[in-house]
């Protein structure tokens, strides 16, 4: 019992204790500061019941209530009655005491379980997260160990058919080079993507922002996806004057390599693909089109989320699911934003619709547009 | 020799695909390519198959449901699962539900033309 007893209640004796020495301590200051008001030394009785109430609960705060109480008047009253209860006065005094002591009891009870309460749900709220970060950790590990292994399955595969399947023929051999050169080209996409990714979350890149002409950059990524592109058609469409835009080119050039690489993968074959250049309100908009099926609704929340890839006939397609969201990442570094939106709403298949908008767009002077034209398209 | 011996490769990488169907082609298989479980169900249901290769990670059905409705409707249908996860777990899963093969990716030529020969001309 003993033990228990004072596991529980060592804290309610020991404020009590120190309330008395509190209480003996005011009695036996000198003069002038010494006081015969015992109200004084009730009020550090009441203060040591609330302290109980909020550090241990109900029960300890009633303890030190009544233990407050006990000694109160054992220790400090004048008559000759041993709990002073000899007058009306002061059975009422008493009454009020304990009423007092229950009601901050009560109180301080309440405010001590909010407070654990409180404490519990962050607790739990922070356990919660951890697990989903712990989750999506694991997510992310099998996605990247999937999309990295699944083409070097293809390579080693194929160059090790043509090594020791003697029964292939030569077309076939072809095909097989082409297959471990096209899904080694895939791995090497990956990586760089991955570095890419990594880079901007890690905040090593430091945009160098200059003022450049958007078609210009449009037309070098065109020309780095040549081959991709075939004779798929892309237009461009410019205003009638020219236009320059505020941003870090590279990062730029890397953004609309993504898009317009996506527009080539999964875009109907038949629609052409339009990159469309204007100034909004100041701001320089950049969108690319493509005609196809789209991205399915229930996707669209998470389309430039890292490693997300929006719908089922997307695994026939090499791809990484970090394009967009380097796209995302860019264009937040650029203070600009990303939208989605559909291309043809009207119609079966609505196509997908990206627009890049950056912050800072203008008309080029004439002067400038003179000196420059060349540069436009270099 | 492999005449009238059909294959089902059932993956979503085209890659895998193209060169599992080109190494098999050259050994005298027929060979018929799904890049979905839905896709593969259909063939499985409408061809003579003799042997089923599947991946795991699969778009849409996972490989491990498909393989679960291949061993109930076609008990004695082969199946190799071939996947780039490499755990005991999932070998024992696999394994569990009925799957005759396991081959982690990257795996080599012979790795599948092993396992396919033995089965078939078995």
């Amino acid at each position: 019992m003993s033990n228990r007893f004072y596991s529980r209640y060592w804290g309610p004796i020991v404020v009590l204790a120190i309330a008395t020495g509190l209480g003996w301590f005011l009695l036996h200051l000198p003069d002038p500061y010494t006081s015969q008001d015992f109200t004084n030394i009730a009020m550090i009785y009441l203060v040591a019941t609330v302290f109980s109430a909020v550090s241990w609960g109900l029960v300890q705060s009633l303890a030190t209530a009544f233990g407050g109480f006990l000694l109160y008047h054992i220790l400090f009253n004048t008559t000759d009655n041993i709990l002073g209860l000899d007058t009306p006065h002061s059975i009422i005094s008493l009454l009020v005491f304990i009423a007092a002591s229950l009601i901050a009891a009560l109180f301080g009870s309440r405010t001590r379980q909010k407070l654990e309460k409180e404490r519990l749900q962050n607790a739990l709220h922070k356990e919660r997260k951890e697990k989903e970060h712990e989750e999506l950790r694991s997510a992310l590990l099998a996605s990247v160990t999937h999309d990295l292994k699944t083409p070097l399955a293809s390579v080693i595969g194929s160059l090790s058919s043509i090594r020791h399947v003697g029964s292939l023929d030569d077309e076939a051999r072809t095909k097989l080079i082409i297959t471990a050169h096209e899904e080694a080209i895939r791995l090497n996409d990956f990586i760089s993507n991955i570095l890419n990714m990594t880079k901007l979350e890690s905040g090593s890149i430091e945009p160098e922002q200059d003022w450049h002409y958007p078609v210009a950059i449009i037309r070098r990524v065109m020309k780095i996806l040549q081959a991709r592109i075939g004779r798929r058609k892309v237009i461009i469409n410019e205003p009638p004057y020219d236009t320059q835009f505020y941003l870090d080119s590279q990062l730029t050039e890397h953004a609309i390599q993504n898009l317009l690489d996506n527009a080539v993968k999964y875009g109907a074959q038949d629609i052409p693909i339009t990159i469309d250049i204007s100034i909004d309100n100041n701001q320089g908009v950049i969108t690319i089109t493509n005609g196809g099926d789209g991205i399915p609704e229930e996707c669209r929340n998470n389309i430039f989320n890292k490693f997300y890839r929006p719908s089922k006939r997307d695994s026939s397609v090499a791809g990484t699911g970090l394009g967009l969201a380097i796209c995302h990442a860019i264009m937040q570094m650029h203070n600009g934003n990303i939208v989605f939106s559909e291309a043809f709403p009207d119609k079966e298949e609505p196509g997908t619709c990206f627009t890049l908008a950056f912050p800072k767009g203008r008309r080029v002077p004439a002067t400038a547009h003179q000196i420059t034209k060349e540069a436009r398209y270099a | 020799m492999h005449k009238e011996k059909h294959i089902v490769i059932i993956d979503d990488a085209e890659g895998i695909r193209s060169f599992l169907s080109l190494i098999l082609e050259a050994e005298g298989y027929v060979v018929h390519q799904a890049s979905s479980a839905e896709k593969g169900l259909e063939i499985i249901h409408n061809q003579p198959i003799d042997m089923v290769t599947l991946d795991l990670g699969l778009p849409g059905m996972d490989g491990t449901e498909m393989l679960e409705i291949v061993k109930q409707d076609y008990p004695e249908l082969p199946v190799a699962v071939i996947s780039v996860r490499d755990d005991l777990l999932t070998k024992q899963m696999v394994r569990t539900l009925g799957a005759d093969y396991y081959l982690a990716k990257p795996f080599e030529a012979n790795d599948v033309l092993d396992v396919v020969n033995e089965t078939l001309s078995s």
